[in-house]
């Protein structure tokens, strides 16, 4: 069980003081959306990801997993989750427990599994914006 | 022969972006010396050099002068140099894709500061404060007997927005305030105020622009629903309704209800409206803000969308069925 205040010892990165610190974090195995990013269980997907290679360890301080004003971080004990660039965004491997911290959203927990993450984006005429949140 | 490697290419480019975004006071010396360089190149003798503190000052001048102007003879003699150093260059075509891709393509594609001046007498002539070109040849290798590229290199390097005239040479020096944020894509940054300016230049004169586009001031400053109905440029449109937000848009328009459905894994509704020209999704965040509230934001959908989950399934690009199970929403 960790905190919001755990997450950002660990981390060295700050949540917005208002949200509560002292909270437990669920650990959920389904599909999670943390703002303009959303997890999901590679299993739901019809196809799949399969990156083939360069799959990186987590590092200790997290991975950024998207950037904007402010980016959303993956979370990991060493030796737990492995990393890498898929065909629609960014995909993870955990063995366990991983999570997810954004510094206005807070964190949320993600069960051990795999997930490939996508960014939101918005309609053009033209071509689909990502958001930038 | 060095080879760039990505990371070379992608320090190049920051390297490049701090010039175009720096809010340090010209090196007036050293663009002088580069300026009076390149009018030696088109065989003239060096001219006056009339600093001012913002484009806006700098128009009168601009306006005075304009039939000595000297842009189209400046900018055929750099076009000349850049076909030089393309054929004379010992770079392989991949070499040269990977330079525009990691370096070339996401400067030209940012918003910089240099794209808020207003140049209507030559409408090429902005280009050329453009870093994006001058940072692509400091990716790829030198070309013997080719000149005046080290003179553009050190113009753009020592700052200031400039135009080419007979006798003299009028020098915008650089703002002192210049507010961005992240581009859509990796590498892309676009000049933005929130809330203000996004550029403020020395003698107090400023520039607004929202995402990277160049606006009037009252789309930052007071945008209304009668001026965003008004307004016939689409973009600036939409730059404004950004601005007021899509929700209070919606409540102060009256925009069309085309249907509601609550939000999976979220304790809220989704609503998808037809309002002016597009379909939005109003969503509310899954996390409260410090004063309490749950911030609501709109998403632009495709036209043919009349499902709110399936609207706010396309933004993930997931299917509807799929994000009716999420289980969390932070």
């Amino acid at each position: 069980m960790i905190t919001l205040a755990a997450l950002s010892t660990r981390t060295g990165r700050a949540f917005d003081d208002h949200l509560d610190r002292s909270l437990t974090i669920p650990v959920l195995d389904g599909i999670q959306a943390q703002g303009d990013l959303l997890v999901i269980p590679a299993h739901l997907l019809e196809t799949s990801p399969e990156p083939d290679a360069g799959w990186r360890p987590v590092p200790p301080e997290g991975l950024v997993l998207l950037d904007g004003v402010h980016p959303h971080v993956l979370v990991a004990d060493p030796g737990t989750c492995l990393s890498t660039d898929g065909p629609d965004g960014p995909v993870f491997t955990a063995t366990a427990p991983v999570y997810l911290m954004h510094p206005e959203h807070g964190a949320t927990g993600l069960a051990p599994g795999r997930y490939a993450a996508r960014r939101q984006r918005e309609w053009r005429k033209t071509v689909p914006l990502p958001v930038v949140d | 022969m060095s080879v760039t490697t990505r990371r070379d290419a992608a320090s190049i480019r920051e390297e490049w972006l701090r010039v175009a975004l720096s809010t340090e006071p010209a090196d007036r010396p050293e663009a002088e010396s580069a300026i009076a360089g390149l009018y030696r190149l088109n065989g003239l003798p060096p001219p006056r050099f009339h600093w001012v503190s913002s484009p806006a000052a700098a128009a009168d001048l601009l306006r005075a002068h304009r039939h000595e102007s000297l842009t189209r003879l400046f900018e055929a003699r750099r076009q000349t140099m850049t076909r030089a150093l393309d054929s004379g260059m010992a770079a392989r075509p991949g070499r040269r894709r990977q330079v525009f891709w990691q370096v070339v393509d996401p400067l030209a594609r940012s918003g910089l500061p240099n794209r808020l001046v207003v140049y209507d007498h030559d409408r090429a002539w902005p280009e050329v404060h453009d870093v994006s070109w001058l940072a692509g040849y400091d990716c790829l290798p030198w070309v013997p007997g080719v000149e005046g590229i080290d003179l553009w290199d050190r113009a753009a390097r020592a700052g200031g927005w400039w135009v080419p005239f007979r006798q003299v040479c009028v020098v915008v020096d650089r703002p002192c305030v210049v507010h961005t944020q992240p581009g859509p894509e990796p590498g892309v940054v676009l000049v933005h105020g929130d809330d203000g300016p996004a550029v403020v230049y020395r003698d107090g004169r400023s520039a607004y622009a929202w995402r990277g586009l160049s606006v009037p001031p009252w789309v930052v400053e007071e945008p209304t629903a009668a001026r965003i109905r008004d307004e016939s440029d689409p973009d600036i449109r939409l730059a404004a309704i950004q601005r007021m937000g899509w929700p209070e848009f919606v409540d102060q328009t009256a925009g069309r209800l085309i249907a509601t459905a609550p939000d999976p894994g979220n304790d809220a509704e989704l609503l998808l409206y037809d309002v002016m020209e597009h379909t939005v999704l109003i969503v509310v965040n899954g996390t409260v803000e410090r004063d309490g509230t749950r911030r609501r934001y709109g998403l632009i959908v495709p036209e043919d969308v009349a499902d709110p989950v399936e609207a706010a399934a396309w933004t993930y690009g997931i299917t509807a069925p799929l994000y009716r199970q999420l289980v969390r929403r932070t």
